[in-house]
Formats: structure tokens, sequence, C-alpha cells
């Protein structure tokens, strides 16, 4: 494969996360699997641009239970989502925070750790379409080693905070 | 008048230092400090307002910052001496001048209807910020936390956070308020 043809490869791959192996084999997905508590969730890899640990979260008040407060990144405040508050209505003890791709805002996410990062074929993702309330924080599941993991929806998790907001 | 860049690009804030978080607070919008001596413990149905004092042969109504510090941060102060933050009202709104008047001034005919006083602690000063050193809210969170008086943050060099906060907002959020709802708007539940 020339330099140029590398290159084309690489942008697509940045551009969507998805790896095209050939142009006659199936495309593969990335996604960065995570622990939040006892469950088991996938982003997709391009939605993550970053993972640290330990950095201090600063209390924001009047915000819902499940926004834990700020991240300074590079001298920027980044609005920590908790996901076991979103769900489960208990919070995360962690230190542990993704640092979202999410335009338009500064997003993070708080996690108990990051597994791995996966690479399935097309095929093995199974996007769902619902529209009850709660399953639309997921867009699907994909199955890793024989175990179903939920797809996190994040623009619909975002979507929440604002939703909460209005009403609040 | 032309200003220099230099100038542009810094401002002069008050800033509130708490062993937590601090506070900074648009210069320009106090009126004058002085040390809270003689202030006089008053039962209120305003939140936060607690106490009177005497200045320029006017009483001020005394709202007090550092219980507003706690209950809403769930902050840490240390019992220092108590500084009055002057505020004039004329640099308020006239929407905000209006419900003081309707709120406050109907009650209480003795207060001033030029000045009120804001009780800190005394660890603060006037200090030059560059504004590049300001961030703010992020996007999702901005318009709700500007309605609450809170505009922006600062990150300090060892890891302290300090918020960007509207004494206007505050105040008239707290008096607004008081006879409506007293839980802030922080029940999300």
């Amino acid at each position: 494969m020339e330099n140029k043809e590398l290159l084309t490869h690489l942008a697509a791959e940045k551009a969507d996360g998805v790896v095209t192996q050939s142009d006659s084999a199936e495309k593969l997905v990335k996604f960065l699997i995570v622990q939040v508590k006892d469950q088991t969730y996938a982003f997709y890899a391009d939605q993550i641009k970053e993972i640290v640990m330990n950095v201090a979260l600063y209390f924001v008040p009047f915000v819902p239970p499940f926004i834990r407060g700020f991240i300074n990144r590079h001298g920027e405040p980044y609005t920590v989502f908790d996901l076991n508050a979103l769900f489960a209505k208990e919070t995360l003890d962690s230190a542990t925070f993704l640092i979202s791709n999410f335009e338009g805002d500064q997003i993070a996410f708080l996690a108990s750790s990051v597994i791995e990062i996966l690479k399935v074929p097309d095929s093995e993702v199974h996007l769902i379409t619902s529209t009850d309330e709660h399953d639309g924080f997921f867009l699907g599941a994909v199955t890793s080693q024989g175990a179903e993991i939920f797809i996190l929806n994040l623009p619909n998790i975002i979507g929440r905070l604002e939703h909460d907001l209005e009403t609040s | 008048m032309t200003l220099k860049p230099l100038e542009l690009s810094e401002h002069e804030f008050l800033i509130l230092d708490y062993s937590s978080m601090d506070f900074i607070v648009n210069r320009e919008q106090l009126f004058a400090s002085i040390i809270l001596e003689d202030a006089v413990e008053f039962e209120s149905e305003f939140n936060y307002l607690s106490s009177l004092m005497a200045y320029r042969e006017q009483t001020l109504p005394v709202f007090d910052f550092d219980a507003f510090l706690l209950e809403t941060f769930s902050g840490e102060f240390e019992q220092s001496l108590k500084v009055a933050l002057i505020i004039d009202l004329a640099s308020f709104s006239e929407g905000n001048r209006s419900l003081y008047q309707e709120r406050i001034l109907r009650e209480h005919t003795e207060f001033s209807s030029e000045y009120l006083a804001l009780k800190v602690h005394s660890h603060a000063g006037i200090k030059r910020v560059a504004l590049s050193e300001v961030c703010l809210i992020p996007a999702g969170l901005r318009e709700r936390q500007s309605q609450e008086g809170i505009l922006g943050c600062r990150f300090l060099a060892g890891g302290k956070i300090q918020y960007f906060v509207d004494i206007e907002t505050l105040v008239f959020n707290w008096i607004a308020r008081s006879e409506t709802d007293t839980s802030n708007y922080k029940d999300f539940s």
C-alpha cells in the first residue's frame, strides 16, 4: 500500500471510527469498552479523545445528580456525567474520566475502569430502534467474548441534561 | 478614550479566598468595603438577610455570602474577621431595582434605597486577572449557571477552582425566591 493510500485509510479511520481492512473485507467498528460499577458499556472509540485519571473533581451547584461537577483539562472546565447516577440512581466513586469529542460542549464521563478497545465486524453491531425513554440511552449492543455490551447513545444521554434543566 | 491592549486583556476582580474554592467578582459591582464590626442581628423572611449595619447615616441590610456559600457549594470557611462589601443599587438593572423596592423596601422602610451590604470573610483582595484565564461554563450548563449567577471559572496552578459570580444575580435570586421557593432549585429528583 502506498503512502497516499495509507493516508486515505488513516483519514477515513479518524473521520468515522470505522476501520476498513481492505476493499473486499468487512468493515471493523472500534469501540472503547468501559466498566461503570458492575455494568459494562461501549463507546464508539472516536467519541472519546482522552482518558485521564486522578484529577480533581470540582463541585457545581444547580445541576441534576448525574452531573458530578467539572474537571480541569488544559485549563478548560469539562462537565462530568456520572452514568451510574443516571442509570442506577447511585453515584459512582471513581477518578477515571473519559474526555469526549462531543461537538459544541466540553463533556467527560466518569467510569470505574477502561477494559479494552474492541474491534468488531460491522455485522456484529446490533442497532436498535426504540422510543422507550430509557432505551433511548442505548443505540444497540455489541457482542464480545459471548457477552452483550450496550452501546451508549451519547447525544441522548447529553440531551437528558438539557431536558432536566428545562423541566427543573 | 482608546484602551491599551494590556488593559483590554486584564480586568480587576475582587477575589474571595475560601479553603475549598474561591470566588471572583467584577470590581465594578462593588462600591466600597469596610470592616463589619457593629452589625445587628436581624430576623428576616428573606434568604441570607441576617443583619443590619450603619453606613453613611443609613441602615443597610446585610446579606450573608458565607451562608450562601456553605449551603450552595457545600463549602467551608474559617471563622475570621468579617467584611461588608457595599453594593450601590444604582449599578443594578432597573428591573432588579424595582424588585428590591417591592420586596425589601416596602417591608422595611428603614432600609437605605441606595446601598445594600454583603457579609464576607476577610480573606479577600482586589487583583488584576488576565481574561484569557477565565473560562466560560461548558455550553450545556452555561445558561442555567448564568441564571444562578455563576458566569465562569478559572483554575489556579495549585489545583483550586475560582468561580466567577455575578453579585446582582445572586442577591436578586435570593430576594425573588424568598417568598416562592427556598430550595434554591437544588432538588432535581
